[in-house]
């Protein structure tokens, strides 16, 4: 007996998804993450509003990072999803060691918007600073199907 | 950007004025002075960190010094808007402190899609702004 084909296996809300991208640190390249972020949502069964938190949520934390990446470096945003509920960490490498202001209007948004958020700032040596944001959003049990 | 700005003063009185644009990657705005009360701000694209700048700019550029666009109440059109970021919705939030400071009526906003009117619902900014689903409704009195 050969094993299941996992392509046979039927989607459904919950299906895993583990995807990374990486992208040069320019807000103008946020436009990609945004309809990732989206595409993902949509696919976990997240209602209308839901999806556009997700977006929101994505893009909050990619604006933060992006302007503190040193000058070439790239943004990583990875997008774990399963069972409703969608984490995304991304990471910037960064010449300063300043934490995340979290008191901003922009961060005062992502709490409202995510179950979690949290930031760090991890030394690299001689590479600078890795600084990253995860926040995470689950789909309100009262809009699942 | 001078020549893409819509001169306060010298087009109140030309209802046939067409709207000009300023732009940048991602968003445009065209200006266009509505009837007698109104000057309408028609934002297309989206609303970001990289964009959200040029909507200030432009607010900044027709209020002028003396804080009202001529005598002209702003009122901003976001129908063609797909994505609206918290830098933009920090825009908004400023127009709408600086019409409470004057004691203006409340800023009004045109908004029928879902990824306009969600950002604004987040934020609490929906019992600030005056909103709209279409221009008509906004600028009808």
């Amino acid at each position: 007996m050969s094993q299941p084909q996992t392509g046979q296996a039927e989607h459904k809300q919950g299906d895993l998804v583990d995807v990374e991208v990486r992208l040069l640190a320019d807000l103008g390249q946020l436009f990609v993450v945004r309809a990732l972020a989206a595409t993902i949502a949509i696919r976990q069964d997240f209602a209308l509003d839901a999806v556009e938190d997700v977006k929101l949520a994505v893009d909050e934390i990619c604006s933060t990072l992006v302007p503190r990446a040193a000058v070439g470096e790239q943004l990583s945003c990875r997008f774990t999803a399963s069972d409703g509920r969608i984490t995304v960490l991304a990471r910037v490498v960064s010449d300063s060691a300043v934490p995340v202001d979290e008191e901003t209007f922009g961060w005062r948004v992502l709490t409202t918007l995510t179950d979690e958020a949290h930031s760090s700032v991890t030394p690299l040596g001689d590479a600078g600073y890795q600084v990253a944001i995860e926040v995470s959003q689950s789909q309100p049990s009262a809009y699942r199907s | 950007m001078g020549e893409g700005h819509w001169q306060p003063g010298e087009g109140g009185s030309d209802q046939q004025a067409t709207p000009v644009q300023s732009a940048a990657d991602g968003v445009a705005i065209a200006v266009e002075p509505v009837g007698e009360r109104w000057l309408v701000l028609h934002v297309t694209g989206e609303l970001d960190m990289l964009t959200a700048p040029v909507l200030a700019e432009q607010i900044e550029y027709q209020v002028g010094a003396d804080g009202v666009a001529s005598g002209r109440a702003l009122v901003f059109d976001l129908t063609g808007v797909g994505f609206l970021g918290s830098a933009g919705l920090a825009v908004l939030a400023e127009a709408s402190k600086r019409a409470a400071d004057q004691s203006l009526p409340r800023v009004r906003v045109v908004a029928g899609s879902r990824s306009v009117l969600r950002p604004i619902e987040v934020t609490g900014l929906d019992s600030v702004l005056d909103i709209h689903p279409d221009l008509s409704s906004a600028t009808a009195d």
